[in-house]
């Protein structure tokens, strides 16, 4: 019996996406990533293109989060486009469960399909695993030649090569406690020779907008997307009410 | 899980609605819960109306109100048989979809795509869900007992009988109600989501105003009696 499943990438538009970088966020603790996501489509007025539908996700809905004055319906995952600096991004809204290999397999499919370059995922891990004085500073993980292979970028850019190496049934793969499926989108991408990235920063939970800024900051560097300004980062308008409404004027 | 009694089990973090740790893949594709689709009837091939209603609150009254003399057509199950959605057809043109209370809404995806083939084969699809009034995020939160707020697709403005103003941003709504209205957007299917805010965790003859209306305008309340009726002695009353 064919088992029903739904797997569903829909970008209306004909969109040439050939060596486009897609960035996503791994839903992880402190949802850094997701925040620094928040960060990339509000600080270059990015355009939402598209959506996709996995079951894994927990669905989610609301209007459009940059835009106070618009009605358009945004989803659980998102898709956004930055033509100035062939970026696509996705970005990723609610917790997931179960499996994440479908996910993985629809990812690359489309990465595939439409011949994207590279794949950057954003993410985080938790700050009692972090053993060094590295606390600070942005780890990476890499299969994209372009990056390690040069290393005079890599000594500009003071990120710091992630090791911790776990041993699952006789294949050695890096570990990032708390960074959600990171970890396994990443080896998934590199057994289809997709050059892919992960960048991550130790955090705990709490207001994570600063390391959501480290993020942004250290990605910008690389990538130079934005003027090296904080007066050019601008934060969405949904972070608004991150720790609840102001207190009611009925207490004074 | 292991169950600590008496003691604080704070999840691992908030980002993780899961307790499997995040790396295990291997192991929770085992674990994956299967739902099954149950039509006690022949599937229709078309359905106007769909009304899909989730949220505790909503159950009681719509069941007595709007369900009580209908007949259950169809209802998705777990792999434990219990039910988790209910789907009556009221009339010809109407057929009204009731999320069950236990039902757990981390897998609210897995539920909407199991019901996908019904969503699509719906004209209209309107969900009602309801949220407590401290969850609304807003300066100037209304002074009333409760009211409603909408979201609709990109079709769904032209199929709403009642305008009601859009929910603001930051504001969100999850689960499977929530999941409908997402699925009918990228599958482009008219949908209408109604928020039902309320400042009680009981709904009464005041909280329940805004979704009479509501429900007036998808002519189904001919039928709806309110004397007697179990769901709002649990309101307004002390003792």
């Amino acid at each position: 019996m064919k088992k029903y499943q739904v797997k569903m990438i829909k970008i209306p538009e004909e969109i040439n996406l050939e060596n486009y970088t897609l960035m996503l966020p791994s839903v992880a603790v402190g949802n850094v990533g997701q925040l620094c996501i928040d960060l990339l489509i509000s600080s270059l007025n990015l355009r939402k293109i598209g959506s996709l539908w996995n079951s894994m996700f927990l669905p989610i809905c609301g209007l459009d989060p940059y835009d106070k004055k618009s009605n358009s319906l945004c989803t659980t995952a998102d898709f956004y486009l930055g033509t100035c600096h062939n970026i696509i991004l996705l970005q990723l809204r609610s917790p997931y469960v179960g499996n994440s290999n479908e996910f993985f397999d629809e990812l690359a499919q489309f990465i595939q399909q439409k011949r994207l370059n590279k794949i950057i995922i954003l993410t985080s891990s938790y700050d009692y695993e972090c053993a060094n004085k590295s606390k600070f500073k942005i780890k990476y993980l890499t299969s994209d030649e372009s990056l390690s292979n040069d290393e005079n970028l890599l000594k500009n850019l003071c990120w710091i090569s992630h090791m911790k190496s776990v041993k699952t049934d006789s294949t050695e793969q890096c570990y990032i406690p708390g960074g959600g499926f990171a970890n396994g989108l990443y080896g998934y991408l590199k057994t289809f020779g997709i050059p892919c990235t992960v960048l991550f920063k130790y955090c705990s939970e709490g207001d994570n907008v600063s390391d959501a800024l480290v993020l942004f900051k250290g990605l910008n560097e690389w990538l130079n997307l934005i003027n090296d300004d904080t007066n050019s980062i601008k934060y969405p308008s949904s972070w608004e009410y991150f720790f609840g409404n102001p207190p009611s004027l009925d207490m004074y | 899980m292991a169950s600590f009694f008496g003691e604080v089990v704070f999840p691992v973090s908030r980002a993780f609605w899961d307790d499997e740790d995040e790396n295990k893949e291997i192991e929770s594709s085992v674990n994956q819960p299967e739902f099954f689709i149950r039509w006690l009837k022949e599937k229709p091939s078309s359905i106007d109306t769909l009304i899909v209603i989730e949220g505790e609150m909503l159950i009681d009254f719509s069941r007595e109100c709007l369900c009580s003399n209908s007949r259950e057509i169809c209802f998705v199950e777990d792999e434990k048989q219990k039910k988790i959605y209910t789907i009556y057809q009221i009339n010809d043109e109407l057929h009204i979809g009731i999320v069950s209370s236990r039902f757990d809404v981390k897998l609210s995806g897995k539920l909407v795509e199991k019901m996908g083939d019904i969503i699509s084969s719906a004209k209209n699809t309107i969900c009602i869900t309801c949220r407590h009034i401290s969850q609304y995020k807003n300066k100037n939160i209304p002074n009333v007992p409760s009211f409603l707020r909408m979201l609709t697709t990109a079709g769904g403005e032209n199929i709403c009988k009642l305008k009601e103003p859009y929910l603001e941003q930051p504001n969100i709504v999850y689960g499977v109600t929530a999941g409908v209205l997402s699925y009918s957007q990228i599958m482009e299917l008219p949908s209408v989501l109604y928020i039902l805010y309320t400042d009680s965790f009981v709904l009464d003859s005041l909280s329940a105003e805004p979704l009479l209306k509501l429900l007036t305008n998808y002519t189904l309340l001919h039928n709806v009696t309110f004397s007697g009726k179990d769901f709002f002695n649990k309101g307004n009353l002390y003792m």
